[in-house]
């Protein structure tokens, strides 16, 4: 049993951490207003997204643009599970998370399977292509809403919820990428043909990182469901596949802190700007744009923040 | 039976016959070198071996086994190992991580490293020292943490043999690894290749331009002109042979 002992002492640090989270998400709901803690808890959701998408785009580097897709499988059948099964108390909600995650994953599947033939842009074209295909699948199924809108899903989600789910996608993805047997995901990005040369399987991950990748976005719908309560197509259409990837640019192709930094600074910077009103999105893109061109591989670019190797290329 | 064996191996390009009946053999110890004229197909036929390209007609065999047909990955796993002949590293990568990525087939299951379990840890510490082992046999100990792009060209050509040492191979394909190195350095690698098949116990086939060099370090020789083998020995009948010098000087004028 020396093997569980190992297991639990090595987790005990996240699980701790996941305790604490839970707890803070009891008092910031209390202390803190409605409109601070729902950018709070945005942060969170989209920390999820950047971080599932550099899995597939920055790490693994297959250019996609149909995370919004992912995301939208996640949260129309995580509210159709509480929705029409009737569940409304908060014990529901890992049941939908899953049924969320699953769901995106086998889109996941079924997207990369056929797709991962195809290279950069057309690439690219392709998961644009399945992301649209599913907000219009959704828009006409009049089962979930269709152009009305999915209303009524009860709240479940809140801080506490999100940021555990934020904190068990970091360390998940963190240990798979950084692993040893992991460093095949960076290696396919850099050079796919020497990465088969390597005796790796390039299908085999690709196809894996798009899975994966699909089931956080798949999650982090599901999130986005039982924290709004409402859910319409609008809210998954090619520009959010656009923001998720200025999020993975932004924090520097590859580095998970750095996507999760930058996801964190473009959901308070659009609230940020309110006082410039109609100048609101010029400001923000020009910041994109200052962003970009002082530091061109991102904030991070790359790297990973870290304890150990804060100068050093990403921590193994 | 030699480890690998090419058993009249033909590949064709639309109507262009890249490979015609080539046969070839490379055992554990041997180092064996493919010459020939550019464009004779000595590349396409280290592609051939890999798995980059299946043979028209032929049969390849590891151990005894065929392999022509089987994809990349898996005739690596089956101990055949490469270089390129325009270097192919994980450029952003640090050269540690770069000859970890030959053990990333062997490194484990995926589920252990998430899980954090006791094996995920044995294996990482295992293989880190190999790694740094391997580094350290290539003179590339003093660059373990720096970009495999920063790296000069001779580094970078041991780290390509590094990486390809990594994957635990029984047969080493070189491709013109002394391309754009110094006489100095040329002479470092003809040491260190005999070296590497003396400590490894390694089969080389190596492609080379460099006469003097392959000469001096093949046992054996297949020279290839047009995709066809027009000679094969050892180095000194091959150096004599009348289809070699035609080949690489033209035929004698009458």
């Amino acid at each position: 049993m020396s093997g569980a002992a190992y297991v639990a002492r090595r987790n005990a640090p996240l699980l701790v951490a996941l305790v604490a989270l839970g707890l803070l998400g009891l008092g910031l709901t209390r202390w803190l207003n409605g409109y601070y803690l729902q950018i709070v808890v945005l942060i969170g959701i989209n920390v999820i997204l950047a971080a599932s998408l550099n899995l597939i785009n920055g790490i693994t580097g297959q250019f996609s643009l149909g995370h919004a897709g992912f995301l939208a499988i996640g949260a129309y059948s995580s509210a159709a599970t509480t929705l029409f099964i009737g569940l409304s108390s908060t014990a529901a909600l890992p049941l939908a998370l899953l049924v969320g995650g699953c769901a995106a994953a086998l889109a996941g599947l079924a997207v990369g399977i056929p797709t991962l033939r195809l290279r950069g842009d057309y690439l690219a074209i392709a998961t644009l292509g399945f992301g649209e295909i599913i907000r219009v699948v959704i828009l006409n199924t009049d089962a979930v809403g269709g152009a009305r809108g999915l209303g009524g899903i009860p709240i479940l989600a809140g801080f506490g919820s999100v940021y555990i789910c934020a904190a068990l996608c970091l360390v998940m993805l963190w240990r798979l990428v950084y692993s040893q047997r992991g460093t095949a995901f960076f290696a396919i990005r850099e050079d796919e043909v020497a990465a088969a040369a390597m005796g790796i399987d390039t299908t085999r991950y690709k196809i894996l990182a798009f899975t994966v990748g699909a089931f956080w976005a798949g999650v982090a719908g599901g999130l986005l469901a039982h924290f709004i309560g409402y859910l319409h197509t609008n809210s998954f259409t090619f520009l959010r596949s656009v923001e998720i990837v200025v999020m993975v640019v932004l924090g520097g192709l590859g580095s998970l802190t750095g996507c999760a930094l930058a996801a964190a600074i473009l959901t308070i910077l659009p609230e940020l700007l309110r006082f410039g009103a109609e100048y609101r999105m010029v400001i923000y893109a020009l910041l994109l744009i200052a962003i970009m061109l002082t530091r061109p591989s991102g904030l991070m670019g790359g790297r990973e923040l870290s304890w150990r190797s804060w100068s050093s290329t990403p921590a193994r | 039976m030699a480890f690998l064996e090419l058993d009249t191996c033909t590949l064709s390009f639309g109507g262009l016959t890249a490979v015609r009946d080539v046969s070839l053999a490379v055992d554990r110890g041997e180092l064996v070198g493919v010459i020939g004229p550019n464009g004779a197909g000595k590349t396409t036929l280290f592609n051939l071996i890999t798995g980059v390209y299946a043979p028209d007609r032929g049969a390849i065999r590891v151990a005894g086994q065929r392999i022509d047909g089987l994809p990349p990955h898996r005739i690596t796993q089956r101990g055949i190992a490469r270089t390129f002949q325009g270097i192919r590293l994980f450029p952003n990568m640090s050269a540690y991580e770069n000859v970890m990525v030959g053990y990333s087939p062997r490194a484990g299951a995926l589920r252990d490293a998430v899980l954090a379990t006791p094996r995920a840890g044995e294996t990482r510490a295992r293989i880190a020292v190999q790694c740094d082992e391997l580094l350290r046999l290539l003179d590339l100990g003093d660059r373990r943490d720096d970009a495999a792009r920063t790296l000069s060209y001779g580094a970078q050509r041991r780290l390509e043999i590094a990486r390809a040492l990594a994957t635990g191979p029984q047969v080493l394909l070189l491709d013109e690894p002394a391309a754009g190195t110094t006489p100095h350095e040329k002479l470092e690698l003809t040491q260190r290749i005999r070296w590497l098949r003396d400590h490894f116990g390694l089969g080389i086939l190596i492609i080379e331009h460099d006469m003097r060099m392959i000469m001096d370090l093949c046992e054996r020789i297949t020279v290839l002109d047009h995709g066809e083998v027009i000679a094969c020995g050892a180095p000194s009948a091959v150096r004599r042979d009348r289809r070699v010098i035609e080949a690489y000087l033209g035929p004698e004028q009458p």
